[in-house]
């Protein structure tokens, strides 16, 4: 797909935003957004623009997830250093509301085996739904530490009311390759998923947290 | 979840196309092999000469009433014949139905088996239950916001259950809360709310269509849960939690060939999944890019998902079409024996159709969206039954050409 946005002015933009976070060091790890800004779009009688993408490199490093395994699973998570639990460890926690509570906000996301993930709502209730983090399949069938990679590269967005939408494609401490290709992937997959494409977007542009933003169209 | 594949970045010298190449995959005669489901279009009329979308659409039980809705809060209601195809009856004005502005329709249902009671919801959180005969809102339903209550106002959609005992709600997200809402339709009165399976916009609600007492919800939150409401509470009511892991558009429920309940989804990005219902375990998902495929055309940042309906077979097909120009393109590919098959083309569809209706018995569809056309698309050799009877279908306009026999 073309793109409106050249090589150059990516790894300009891209550059920019790098160098001004190494200026003024933080004590956090400072996210790199693509912000969007769309025109010809009505909220109210256009598609909802909503939805998830998997990006090339991992945006969100630290991010925890914990597997919820039958046997097979809870094994290769603990040689992987995973966190898991098992069905036992779930039934202790007796569909007790603020311990589910506290569960959701002790990862990020969760995994669970095709045999436990049916049992969720009858062995915690709503609680992980709520949270919103009601966990991804993980199957036998494809690798645990891939899946977890898929995971933690994958992130939502969503528009609402105003015609702008902020996505988090990196952070700081990655390498501008990395960071362009992620930018681009975003880029080529939210604007295919317009009605008229390009002629959707009023604007593009990358910040990192504390930054100022780069325009890249 | 979608994963794209990097195409080359263009170097600063490149020229970009205004609009996306977009195509067949085949050439027309390979295209009319493959979709040999032939759908003639019999009628259709434009409801607007403003940009207005038709976002709701519905038929009564015996397919003789349509009733459409527009982005203007517009209700227009529609017989459907054989002999006349779409003969407008009436029209609730907007402010009829809902005098604010920026509250558009998010849903319609016929009350029950018969075409004189409509609801009509809008995103206000107001359910209406308007009669058509005496052009007068009979009912309405909210839910009463107590003092400093937080609880979210806005609706995204509604459902009404098989015996019509049953009315629920789906609310937008406010501040992490997001609400089902259920009312007695007899009684006319709130019975009561969820408000822990869900954390997006419920875009769709779907009860059971032979069950009076299983629901299925969806959300931006890319959770399906389904209930059994004769539970007393949600934590118990809650059955099956599928999580598709994108932002979910729609859910419809099928049948499949062995008399199991299916539930197939549409994504926000365009992805197709099919689940089945009683465990939540998945049966198949398409991805844009193979469905895109499966319809023959180029372009994946073209397609775009319309509905899924079942056929009578004990199958379903998903209806898509495509953003290129006016959105013309229209096709339909079936699901069977794990492949998404080229099903019907329809020629003629002149605009980017949002809302469709299915009725498996007769194979008539009717589509809507916005080029604010309403659309009836007949199956050749098929049967447009009314309520007095099959009749012979015969399209409006064609003149059949017969050789003299001498």
């Amino acid at each position: 797909m073309a793109s409106k946005v050249s090589r150059d002015t990516l790894y300009e933009s891209v550059n920019g935003v790098l160098d001004f976070s190494k200026k003024k060091k933080r004590g956090f790890l400072e996210t790199v957004e693509l912000q969007i800004g769309l025109k010809n779009y009505d909220p109210q009688k256009d598609k909802r623009f909503s939805g998830t993408v998997k990006l090339k490199h991992i945006p969100r490093p630290k991010m925890k997830v914990c597997v919820l395994g039958d046997q097979q699973h809870c094994d290769e998570a603990k040689a992987n250093n995973v966190e898991c639990m098992d069905a036992e460890a779930l039934k202790k926690l007796n569909k007790n509301k603020k311990l589910v509570k506290k569960l959701a906000k002790s990862y990020d996301a969760f995994l669970a085996s095709e045999s436990l993930i049916k049992q969720i709502p009858r062995l915690l209730g709503p609680g992980l739904n709520k949270a919103g983090k009601f966990p991804g399949l993980l199957s036998h069938q494809e690798s645990m530490m891939g899946k977890i990679e898929e995971v933690k590269s994958t992130i939502k967005f969503q528009m609402k009311k105003v015609l702008c939408l902020s996505v988090a494609v990196g952070h700081v401490n990655m390498e501008p390759d990395e960071l362009v290709q992620n930018i681009h992937l975003s880029i080529n997959f939210l604007v295919s998923l317009l009605k008229k494409n390009w002629q959707n977007v009023r604007s593009l542009h990358i910040k990192s947290s504390m930054g100022p933003p780069q325009r890249l169209y | 979840m979608s994963c794209v594949d990097d195409a080359p970045l263009p170097s600063s010298d490149d020229e970009s196309e205004q609009v996306l190449e977009d195509s067949d995959t085949c050439t027309p005669f390979e295209l009319e092999q493959h979709f040999l489901h032939k759908y003639r279009l019999f009628d259709e009329t434009a409801l607007s000469l403003k940009k207005e979308y038709i976002l709701s659409l519905e038929k009564d039980d015996s397919l003789s009433r349509l009733a459409a809705g527009l982005t203007d809060t517009s209700v227009h209601i529609f017989d459907i014949s054989s002999e006349r195809g779409l003969q407008q009856l009436e029209q609730i004005s907007p402010f009829q139905v809902a005098p604010q502005k920026d509250n558009p329709i998010c849903g319609l249902r016929y009350m029950d088996e018969t075409p004189n009671t409509l609801l009509i919801g809008t995103k206000d959180g107001l359910v209406r239950l308007f009669d058509l005969r005496t052009q007068k809102e009979q009912a309405r339903f909210e839910r009463d916001t107590g003092k400093g209550e937080q609880a979210p106002k806005f609706i995204s959609s509604f459902d009404r259950n098989c015996n019509s005992r049953l009315l629920c709600t789906g609310t937008e997200e406010v501040c992490s809360n997001v609400y089902l809402v259920f009312y007695d339709l007899r009684e006319r009165r709130h019975m009561g709310d969820y408000f822990d399976c869900h954390q997006g916009d419920v875009t769709s609600l779907r009860f059971h269509p032979q069950n009076p007492d299983t629901l299925a919800s969806a959300s931006t939150d890319g959770l399906i849960n389904t209930f059994d409401l004769k539970e007393a509470n949600e934590d118990d009511a809650l059955q099956i939690t599928i999580n598709t892991e994108s932002s979910v558009h729609k859910i419809n429920w099928h049948r499949n060939v062995y008399d199991k309940d299916i539930l197939s989804c549409i994504t926000h990005t365009n992805d197709f999944k099919i689940y089945e219902s009683e465990e939540g375990d998945s049966i198949d998902e398409f991805d844009r890019d193979k469905i895109t495929e499966a319809i023959k055309r180029t372009t994946e940042a073209n397609c775009n998902l319309i509905d899924a309906h079942s056929l009578s077979d004990g199958n379903l097909f998903l209806l898509t079409g495509s953003n290129l120009n006016k959105g013309e393109i229209m096709r339909s590919v079936k699901y069977e024996s794990k492949k998404l098959l080229p099903y019907a083309n329809f020629d003629g569809n002149k605009q980017i159709v949002r809302e469709s209706v299915f009725d498996s018995k007769s194979n008539v569809l009717l589509t809507a969206g916005e080029g604010s056309i309403v659309t009836l698309w007949t199956a050749q050799d098929n049967v447009l039954s009314t309520s007095s009877g099959a009749n012979k279908l015969k399209a409006k306009k064609s003149k059949s050409h017969k050789a003299n026999p001498y």
